[in-house]
């Protein structure tokens, strides 16, 4: 009976083990407009989204780093893509954050942020 | 791994077991219907208990749906009532593969309550005839849908909805076996297990050729099996295979050719009860891999 529970505690183990390992299974962003850490001059027209593998945006939110969220209209498109491009509102100078959530071709989600500077800050 | 996840999971492995109840689990009714028509009660209490799982699968994969928009919206409980992403979600293949599985569970058990309803015994067997294959079919395409053979050509999809509906109609089989070792005599229960031994003959090389074809196309190289979280979730199952394929050599062997008493009938039914435990165990590894973790 120890034997058979010592046996079931090992597999429960692998099982957590696995878990913990397959945290990052998925492919992410390949790029982006403006660039994770940019400092820009001016306020950036569009935000640009690119991806390795054709995928579905699902979530897009960006917001200054203390402040609350912009509205960024309707983003998301009929079909998988490698690429969004977002237009933007004028940013005023401040710190930001962008947050994405994408499903990928295999419908696992995936998620991530990037994060720039427009003027002075 | 968050809460979603594990949610996702287990309405995943909740899914396989509706699955298999309403593939093999109806295929060994109808069979044990139409060689035991003596067995009323059996039929009977095995017709109900697989409308239960059956109904348990349909749920989880509705509930699992509403798991996916929560685990997108990353919104909290409320997230997964979120209508935007709701319709979003449907139009997807999520959507398109939740529906599939439905129907896939709900045809054949809509075949169970059809022919189970008096007077209806002498059509019983069209209605099954008709309704369990649509199911399967349904069943193996909403494989094809998503997860991480969605991106790859018809013949390896169509690869993989062969080894989903093989492997949901051995594991469906389980349930129907154990139940029939406790109630038929030796004798009845050494030719149904014997005609069940002879169709696992072809089934189970299709279902490990197949099986093997998705593992060399989902892995580059076998040092996965071992480096990458994905390969030792393969290797996990790939053991635990291998200790149900030694029951199922066991049983057809030693165990039913030497079934002659209450006794022998009793150590069938316990190690078809621990195939089973494998069974659900190598279900709950493949909720995990599809799930969770991804190949590199």
């Amino acid at each position: 009976m120890s034997q058979a529970m010592s046996e079931l505690r090992a597999g429960v183990a692998l099982l957590l083990l696995l878990c913990a390992l397959g945290a990052s299974a998925h492919t992410g962003l390949s790029g982006s407009s403006p660039a994770d850490g940019a400092a820009l001059l001016d306020s950036p027209e569009v935000l640009v989204l690119e991806f390795p593998m054709p995928v579905h945006l699902v979530k897009l939110a960006l917001s200054p780093v203390d402040g609350a969220a912009i509205d960024l209209g309707k983003y998301r498109t009929a079909g998988a893509a490698t690429s969004f491009r977002v237009p933007l509102p004028i940013l005023a100078p401040a710190s930001y954050r962008v947050e994405w959530t994408v499903m990928g071709g295999d419908s696992h989600k995936m998620s991530g942020t990037l994060g720039f500077t427009v003027g002075s800050d | 791994m968050n809460t979603w996840d594990l949610a996702l999971v287990a309405a995943r492995w909740l899914m396989y077991i509706g699955q298999a109840a309403a593939s093999g689990g109806i295929i060994m009714l109808v069979a044990i219907a139409a060689r035991h028509p003596h067995e009323a009660v059996l039929a009977g209490f095995l017709r109900k208990r697989l409308m239960a799982l059956g109904s348990v699968g349909v749920a989880a994969v509705v509930a699992g749906f509403f798991l996916h928009t929560g685990a997108f919206a990353d919104a909290g409980l409320k997230g997964m009532l979120d209508r935007d992403l709701l319709g979003f979600l449907w139009s997807s293949p999520i959507g398109t593969s939740s529906a599939l599985r439905v129907l896939g569970i709900a045809l054949p058990l809509a075949a169970l309550w059809l022919a189970s309803s008096p007077g209806k015994t002498a059509g019983g067997l069209s209605v099954y005839l008709v309704l369990c294959p649509a199911g399967l079919l349904l069943t193996g395409w909403s494989f094809t849908q998503v997860g991480h053979t969605a991106e790859m050509d018809g013949l390896r999809r169509a690869v993989l909805a062969l080894h989903v509906v093989l492997a949901l109609c051995w594991a469906g089989a389980l349930y129907p076996l154990w139940l029939a070792c406790g109630r038929l005599p030796p004798g009845p229960l050494r030719i149904m297990l014997h005609g069940f031994g002879s169709v696992a003959l072809w089934l189970v090389p299709a279902l490990l050729a197949a099986g093997f074809t998705l593992l060399l196309v989902l892995l580059d190289s076998p040092r996965e099996l071992v480096t990458s979280a994905y390969g030792m979730g393969f290797t996990v199952k790939l053991l635990l295979v291998l200790g149900i394929l030694f029951l199922a050599a066991l049983h057809r062997w030693r165990l039913v050719p030497a079934l002659a008493d209450a006794r022998s009938c009793g150590k069938l039914r316990l190690s078809i009860a621990v195939e089973t435990l494998l069974v659900a165990s190598v279900l709950l590894i493949t909720a995990l891999l599809t799930s969770v973790l991804g190949p590199e």
